[in-house]
């Protein structure tokens, strides 16, 4: 069966290039409800969010959100700090900013001129260790959980390879470090940042959060350092850390407060029990938008999806000053939360 | 090619020989080529699998993608295409200058060709608050990180296929009394069509897979790439496999155009 390729040819290219034209006609004429990117698009609402909610924030508050409000929710999830920079670098404009931590919001707002003017804190998260179960050292971690072994000696352990964030870009990255800083203290040993960790900016140890999954999947770290709500989301065995090092409980915030990191911009972070946050920034375009999703984050059912992950919920907690600058109506929306 | 013992025995050939060595190169490169495709197989569940591609993002961005990539090969052919032809049949002092600026897209990381886009054509840009329109974060900020970084794939081939054509062929339509337009039109271009629309599919097909400078200049709306980027944040292999089984679908259907192109190439022009 050898196809004759002269008569193959006359007839069928242009038959072929006319049948490829009507389909993708046919593919062209059913996306062009996307392709109106004229005037802004008021049923859109751009939310830039910490990469750790990614699951929470693409699987389920997206539907919730759209399904209550009819918004259509257009997510971007990437290190908070990450977030930060390219806001003010002016490359990209949301319409909310939801950040782990607070620290990359007070960025917007300490800049002149400021690009945020307040924030409200709505979640508190607990930084755990996650780790692959089909690891070769998954059964000494197991060990951990029940007690049995200290969590910082098996992380030491000859061949373990532990992953986490750039603390460059991500509030989970230096609060990783300043964790294992505090366990220096905690568990008086000054040894253990060193052997856990290595140096800060560890080139064996750090990959961007986007692949952080994949690369446990594969084997290629055993153990990271995780949010809680994240190891929940995707289905991660963990353990949990003492209170004194996981940066949750505000009773200790004195005893983080002992550690610092210092970003290569200049800020220095303290230990602080961690607080997600969110802002409408200033340079939001889509107002009523943004405010339905700040009001949606804070709701009963914002709440609810937020705690079925492990975020611990907090009563908001509203910070910033500089209000005679604000737009009215979103001016309303924060002191409602004061 | 075989392997003759006898001839060995005899001091006639060596059993290693020149073209043993090629075939061993080559059987290298495949199998590498070719493995990761089996890894697939083990992730691979099909009730999952279907349910997944099932998944209105998948489609969408699926749709997205190869609107997109069309309407980006497109755009860059209606401009492509004449500066090929320049540089095949003109000659002047800037040639050299104009073809390493052609090469450009080819030669950055995508991650830099979509930063530096970003830089013009962000909101805060020249052009970004001269014209109310969203070059970024849009459908037209895909076309344009598509047709930056796909733009190369199309005037190289189209350049190579223009200057193949014996120009007394465009000479002796002139003396006859064409005009320039027309012999373009009518011998140039039939005569390079083969080569140009093996450019434009290698255009296309890199449209496809662009994800670099799109997740600078778009991330939203998703395009295929970066669906499946997102998948595999979320969920890590499994959850991605869907996408890269559809984009491997399309890379086939291209695969098969490309074939049959380069046979009639070979019947028609002989190379």
């Amino acid at each position: 069966m050898f196809i004759n390729i002269t008569r193959f040819h006359s007839n069928t290219i242009p038959l072929t290039a006319i049948f490829l034209s009507i389909v993708f006609f046919i593919l062209f004429s059913s996306s062009i409800k996307e392709l109106s990117a004229i005037k802004t698009i008021d049923k859109d609402v751009s939310v830039l969010y910490a990469g750790s909610l990614i699951n929470i924030f693409e699987n389920e508050i997206k539907l919730a959100f759209q399904n209550s409000t009819g918004y259509n929710f257009i997510g971007e999830g990437k290190g908070s700090v990450q977030i930060s920079n390219m806001i003010l670098d002016g490359f990209r404009k949301p319409d909310v900013f939801v950040s782990a931590d607070t620290t990359p919001i007070e960025s917007l707002m300490n800049h002149s001129p400021p690009l945020a003017n307040w924030l409200v804190k709505f979640a508190s998260a607990e930084l755990v260790i996650a780790y692959n179960p089909q690891s070769p050292f998954a059964s000494d971690l197991l060990k951990v959980s029940n007690g049995e072994i200290p969590w910082y000696k098996v992380l030491q352990k000859e061949g373990l390879k532990f992953g986490r964030t750039d603390p460059e870009l991500d509030p989970k990255g230096y609060y990783t470090i300043i964790a294992v800083k505090l366990a220096n203290i905690y568990y008086n040993d000054s040894t253990i940042k060193d052997r856990i960790l290595g140096e800060d900016r560890n080139k064996r140890q750090i990959f961007p959060e986007e692949v952080l999954k994949s690369i446990l999947d594969s084997g290629q770290i055993d153990a990271t350092a995780a949010y809680k709500h994240e190891a929940i989301a995707k289905g991660l065995p963990y353990i949990s850390l003492p209170d004194q090092i996981n940066l949750s409980n505000p009773n200790y915030t004195n005893y983080y407060n002992k550690i610092s990191y210092k970003l290569g911009i200049g800020e220095t972070i303290y230990g602080n029990p961690i607080f997600f946050s969110f802002t409408i920034p200033n340079t939001v375009e889509n107002i009523a938008g943004a405010m339905s999703f700040g009001k949606f984050l804070l709701s009963e059912s914002g709440n609810k999806i937020l705690e079925q992950y492990g975020l611990s919920h907090i009563k908001p907690i509203l910070y910033g000053d500089d209000y005679d600058k604000l737009n009215p109506e979103i001016l309303s929306f924060v002191q409602y939360y004061d | 090619m075989r392997v003759d013992i006898v001839n060995f025995a005899l001091r006639k050939q060596n059993i290693i020989g020149f073209n043993f060595l090629l075939s061993i190169l080559v059987i290298i490169l495949i199998v590498y080529i070719i493995y990761p495709f089996f890894g697939l197989i083990f992730v691979i569940e099909p009730t999952s699998l279907l349910e997944s591609l099932k998944r209105t993002e998948i489609l969408d961005s699926v749709i997205l993608s190869l609107t997109t990539a069309t309407i980006s090969t497109i755009l860059v052919s209606i401009f492509g295409i004449p500066l090929a032809f320049v540089l095949a049949r003109f000659q002047f002092k800037a040639k050299f200058l104009i073809r390493m600026i052609v090469i450009l897209p080819l030669v950055l990381p995508p991650l830099a060709s979509g930063t530096m886009l970003l830089g013009v054509f962000g909101p805060y840009s020249f052009l970004g608050k001269l014209i109310p329109v969203d070059f970024t974060q849009s459908v037209i900020g895909i076309i344009i990180a598509q047709t930056y970084v796909a733009s190369p794939f199309l005037i190289l081939p189209a350049q190579a296929a223009f200057e193949a054509i014996p120009e007394r062929y465009e000479i002796v339509a002139r003396t006859l009394g064409k005009k320039k337009w027309q012999v373009f039109f009518s011998i140039s271009l039939p005569l390079a069509k083969i080569g140009i629309l093996i450019g434009l599919l290698m255009a296309w097909i890199r449209s496809i897979g662009e994800l670099g400078a799109t997740i600078m200049m778009a991330y939203n709306p998703h395009t295929i790439s970066i669906q499946i980027f997102e998948d595999s944040a979320i969920g890590g292999i499994r959850n991605s496999v869907a996408g890269i089984i559809l984009v491997i679908i399309i890379a086939l259907f291209a695969l098969t155009i490309f074939v049959l192109l380069r046979r009639h190439q070979v019947l028609k022009v002989g190379w």
